[in-house]
């Protein structure tokens, strides 16, 4: 029992309009065309880095950008920021093809094994890999974000360049404390006491680094791998940085503890020979040891 | 002293006795009605006095005002002294003495402290002459609270905002002002403003302005981001002829972020920081009888901005120039008007910085392009509706044009003056955005840009719509209801067929 039904009629008449359609105009030139072959994954890069395919100064971002090259991924870097992440924080992936997806970290292992040749490599779940993982994830991170972000010299000559967003200072000034205060926060988290001691942070990075040193030997890749795999891209995220940064002098804890580890700086010289031939190489400081 | 008490008794025993009121009634009516005639004795006499000796020659020596307790001397001294015959040249008459007297005390309410009730006194003072009469005017003011608070809430098309705003008015005795509010709705997530106003030289058509303001928006129902923003203002308004003036400074630090799920990767390209530094120019000209429903008269309105230019710093450099022009006029011999406007916008991206660091034209940001589209500018289309799309954000573009055209007629059986009317409109709009901004070939690829922007524009027709609908103006805001037929549209642009509700103040 419909009280009303337009009339077929009228309602012909109705679907004809718009009369005329037209083609959709191109994008502004700021609107980024996603290309139909390669993905994209978005950075902590500059856009000269991005374009000769340079690593990215974030551990993090370094780690999947190493870990799709292992897979033999053809991709594009795209210079970006955290507030640009579905997750809010980089690095992510834009899909290729008309409809593309956007993959937060967390999900770019599973992605590049699914679309690319991963490497054959011992299982993440393997208790050795786990521990050793943690030691990566805590004791060496812990002490890049202590010597990047709470290092006065560092942080004003490496991560507040690194990470300025704007050319504007009043503003930079505002992000760096944000930035710095961030970094207090991570190192609390783990530190339940409310205490941040810089010479209890360098010796267990100290110790962590000795450990994974000690666990690849004379070997090429970790856990005797036949080729890299995900565990050498995270390792390579950290040691890369830490062995090419313009350090303080008087700020420079982390790089002499790994420089003291000649398998290490191997490990991170291997990689980078073969996936970055453009990077910036390991400075040729000499610390006088004991000085 | 018994005998004496004893009327008064009387007295009293006779007010206490009941009294017919209507008897009282006449009796105050009685009373009121020859304070009234006395008083308007008293006008004619003085219209008579005054009319009988406009030509009278007199001087003003003296101006004194009183219940100004806030108000600083030396600004009221600027105000009111021009009137002082020792500070003109030539002589009053009465008349024009009085004229002077008003033109002040006018002057004196535009700041907008006192209550509209100057009033002025005249008196004769003892240097009068038997040749000239010398004056020495008393003008009594009050002065409005120097406190207000308000709070409400506003409903638009698609918004719904709670605010609070406090004003502290004449803060140094010179007609300062000072107004900060805080709001919080569905789209404004939060905003955040202080104003410090001052007129110059004891003008008010002159009127200095510093400000600052922090806001988080969320610009969702276009593309899938928010904004915050944080910024400052310095200004200058005046008013000459009947036109408005604004230009000043503003900086802002913008803040694109919390994106959607599925934001496009060109909101994904402008997220993050950047900071805006520019040099702003609006002009306005209005001499429409109704802002709201317009039936004669004429808009002209244009705004530029100079953004990060030369020395001006910042993130984004480019020149953005927007113009409105709008007419309407009476159809003669009927109750019917005709309503006509045309919108253009332009957006030219500039070099940025000075010297070394000087870097090329880069292309426009998506919080920097104009949007169209929607039931106030071109109706048929959504809200934000024209121009190009990634997925389903609304990116905007760097050059528009909008035009429309209304005839409204009274509703049948309804008289003209009522605000209900019935609309029949043609509008259309096209937004494009530039290309080839940002390439390897600098300087010339951005005159080449604009060039095949405007080319497009006029190669092809524009996105266009038909309709018909009621309007209705309510003193704060016009609304539409309209039935749209959208007769030329691009693919991706949400034209919207059918009903379309509308809310604004500001319409094509």
């Amino acid at each position: 029992m419909s009280s009303f039904r337009i009339p077929p009629a009228l309602k012909a008449v109705f679907n004809s309009f718009p009369l005329l359609i037209i083609p959709d105009d191109p994008l502004p030139a700021g609107c980024p065309r996603p290309s139909p072959e390669a993905p994209a994954l978005y950075v902590f890069t500059t856009p000269e880095d991005a374009a000769r395919g340079n690593p990215s100064f974030n551990p993090s971002c370094l780690k999947w950008q190493t870990y799709l090259k292992f897979c033999g991924i053809n991709y594009r870097i795209v210079p970006s920021n955290n507030h640009a992440s579905p997750s809010r924080a980089l690095p992510f992936l834009v899909t290729a093809g008309t409809v593309a997806s956007t993959l937060p970290s967390n999900h770019l292992g599973k992605w590049a094994r699914l679309n690319g040749n991963a490497p054959k490599e011992i299982s993440a779940e393997n208790p050795q890999v786990q521990a050793f993982l943690s030691l990566v994830n805590s004791q060496l991170r812990d002490a890049w974000l202590y010597a990047l972000f709470l290092e006065p010299n560092n942080f004003y000559n490496l991560s507040s360049v690194h990470y300025r967003s704007t050319v504007a200072s009043v503003v930079n000034i505002f992000l760096s404390h944000q930035m710095q205060s961030a970094a207090t926060q991570e190192l609390l988290q783990a530190r339940p006491g409310g205490v941040i001691s810089a010479d209890d942070i360098y010796a267990d990075a100290e110790s962590a680094v000795s450990a994974l040193s000690t666990v690849l030997g004379d070997d090429e890749w970790f856990f005797g791998g036949k080729e890299p795999g995900l565990f050498d891209a995270t390792l390579f995220g950290y040691l890369h940085l830490i062995l090419t940064l313009k350090w303080d002098e008087k700020e420079a804890g982390l790089v002499r503890a790994v420089k003291k580890h000649e398998n290490l700086v191997g490990h991170e010289e291997r990689i980078r020979m073969k996936m970055y031939p453009n990077a910036p190489k390991p400075s040729a400081w000499v610390w006088v040891e004991g000085s | 002293m018994a005998s004496s008490m004893s009327p008064e008794d009387d007295v009293f025993d006779r007010l206490k006795r009941n009294v017919d009121p209507k008897v009282v009634q006449a009796r105050e009516d009685a009373v009121r009605g020859r304070v009234r005639a006395q008083y308007d004795r008293a006008q004619r006499t003085l219209a008579k006095l005054i009319d009988e000796n406009s030509t009278l020659p007199v001087s003003i020596s003296e101006i004194r005002i009183e219940g100004a307790r806030h108000t600083r001397k030396g600004f009221l001294e600027k105000v009111v002294a021009p009137a002082l015959s020792s500070r003109r040249e030539g002589s009053y008459t009465l008349a024009s003495a009085l004229e002077e007297l008003h033109g002040r005390t006018n002057v004196l309410h535009q700041f907008g402290i006192f209550h509209p009730s100057i009033s002025i006194y005249l008196d004769n003072t003892a240097f009068s002459t038997p040749t000239k009469t010398d004056l020495r005017a008393l003008l009594t003011v009050s002065e409005m609270s120097r406190f207000m608070l308000k709070t409400g809430t506003d409903l638009g098309s698609a918004e719904g905002t709670g605010y609070i705003n406090g004003t502290y008015r004449n803060v140094f005795g010179g007609a300062e002002s000072l107004n900060a509010s805080a709001s919080v709705g569905t789209r404004t997530r939060s905003a955040f403003d202080a104003n410090f106003q001052s007129p110059i030289a004891a003008n008010p058509d002159i009127i200095a302005e510093a400000g600052a303001y922090a806001s988080s928006r969320s610009h969702k129902h276009l593309a899938s981001y928010e904004e915050a923003l944080k910024g400052g203002r310095l200004g200058v308004k005046w008013r000459s002829g009947g036109d408005v003036h604004e230009a000043g400074f503003a900086g802002v630090w913008r803040q694109v972020t919390g994106l959607s799920e599925d934001a496009s990767v060109s909101v994904r390209a402008d997220a993050g920081d950047s900071v805006k530094n520019a040099l702003n120019y609006t002009f306005i000209r209005d001499r429409r009888d109704n802002p709201l429903v317009p039936r004669s008269g004429y808009l002209y309105k244009h705004s530029s901005e100079l953004a990060g230019w030369a020395g001006l710093g910042g993130d984004v450099a480019f020149a953005r120039t927007e113009i409105e022009a709008q007419g309407a006029a009476m159809i003669p011999g009927t109750s019917m008007s005709v309503t006509a406007g045309l919108r253009g916008g332009l957006l030219y991206p500039l070099s940025l910085g000075l010297g070394d660091t000087k870097t090329g034209p880069k292309p426009s940001r998506i919080n920097d392009r104009f949007q169209l589209g929607g039931p106030t500018d071109v109706r048929g289309f959504r809200e934000h509706g024209l121009g190009g799309k990634d997925g389903e954000d609304s990116v905007g573009g760097d050059v528009y044009l909008a035009g429309g055209a209304s005839i409204l007629f009274p509703l049948p059986r309804l008289s003209a003056d009522k605000p209900l009317r019935i609309q029949a409109f043609v509008n259309g709009g096209r937004l494009v955005g530039l290309q080839g901004i940002g390439g390897t070939e600098a300087g010339s690829g951005v005159n080449v840009g604009v060039a095949n922007a405007v080319r497009m524009m006029t190669r092809q027709l524009p996105s266009i719509a038909v309709g018909v609908g009621v309007m209705y103006a309510h003193p704060v805001a016009r609304f539409e209801l309209n039935f749209c037929l959208p007769i030329v549209a691009r693919q991706g642009e949400g034209a919207r067929k059918g009903l379309q509700f509308g809310v604004g103040m500001n319409y094509l």
